[in-house]
């Protein structure tokens, strides 16, 4: 005689069927749409976030549907038996990009995936993610100078140059901190310290102190280009992203036309090169 | 006649703004961390303008005192 063996079913508690782990559908559905919210904030491309959130989901049981917007996420969540579901549409978190909190929240979906992390302790990992501080300013300003002065040097610029790029992008990310603090249009922004970085870019043709003074005018702007945008851009439209993909290739072309049009001011001004 | 050198005058006016910039902000976190975040131009209690020893200091509440 053969016994029937039954998966005892989930516990129902005032209506509302909890899981394994005592938790609803909508706790997950909450927390996978903050995650989503945060990592796309984060400057991470569409197909990662899909994977973060299937792989979290299916660590807990689940089955997850997402339409991602440029600046929203709707999520359903819903249970194995399609008896249960949640859905929830949020808003993207404007934060800056950081690859840091990128690479930590996908690390976090590992964790779940590998078993090595509940449900409660997810929640506590990433809320202690989500609230790492910036890396320091200063740091940042320094580093930015050296790496745009080290692209003068890779596009055959002189040390003078060189120089005189490290000044300029210096004052113009030291602006470009100051007016981002007081939430000034990005765009407002970059025209204005493309047009700063320009001026001083042009010292080397101005006052004669180098050979490749058309060089440092053209790397003291690098710092601005929107290069994430345009790579998660193309990214997206390999994914199938398309509308996500075509507001990220919006969005860099007109920081790019900021950028251009500073620039273009810049050399006007200092009656240098094509005008 | 003197002629206006305009890139010469741009490249003066950003560079002396940015080094004010920088001067005015750096003057001002120094200000605010050594007055704790007071502002440079307030409305003061007069209490604060001018005081003599003996006089009421705020929140002593005496009673039986007959003004």
């Amino acid at each position: 005689m053969m016994t029937k063996i039954e998966q005892p079913m989930a516990p129902v508690t005032a209506g509302i069927r909890m899981t394994r782990e005592g938790e609803t559908v909508k706790k997950y559905c909450l927390f996978l749409s903050e995650y989503a919210a945060w990592l796309l904030g984060a400057g991470a491309t569409c197909i990662r976030l899909e994977r973060n959130v299937k792989r979290m989901a299916e660590a807990f049981d689940h089955e997850v549907v997402m339409t991602i917007m440029p600046r929203h996420i709707h999520m359903t969540v819903c249970n194995r038996d399609r008896s249960d579901s949640y859905t929830y549409i949020t808003a993207l978190r404007t934060s800056m990009i950081s690859f840091d909190i990128n690479t930590r929240l996908s690390e976090l979906s590992w964790a779940v995936a590998d078993g090595r992390l509940d449900f409660r302790q997810a929640e506590a990992e990433f809320n202690r993610i989500v609230k790492t501080r910036p890396a320091d300013k200063r740091l940042v300003l320094l580093l930015a100078s050296c790496a745009n002065a080290s692209f003068c040097r890779l596009f055959g610029g002189d040390l003078p140059a060189m120089a005189i790029v490290f000044i300029a992008t210096l004052a113009g990310y030291y602006l470009k901190q100051v007016l981002c603090e007081q939430k000034v249009d990005m765009r407002i922004v970059f025209i204005m310290c493309a047009f700063v970085s320009s001026v001083l870019g042009a010292t080397d043709a101005l006052f004669h102190l180098g050979q490749t003074p058309e060089i440092a005018i053209g790397t003291s702007v690098l710092y601005l280009v929107p290069g994430i945008p345009f790579l998660n851009s193309f990214s997206d439209m390999l994914a199938g992203h398309y509308i996500c993909s075509f507001s990220r290739f919006m969005h860099a072309m007109i920081l790019t036309a900021c950028l251009s049009i500073g620039l273009c001011g810049g050399m006007m001004m200092m009656n240098i090169g094509m005008f | 006649m003197v002629t206006l050198n305009i890139p010469l005058f741009t490249w003066c006016v950003i560079a002396f703004a940015m080094v004010a910039l920088i001067i005015i902000r750096v003057c001002y976190k120094n200000y605010s961390q050594i007055h704790h975040q007071r502002h440079l131009i307030e409305f003061g209690k007069e209490s604060e303008e001018i005081f003599i020893p003996g006089d009421r200091l705020e929140g002593q509440e005496v009673y039986d005192d007959e003004d």
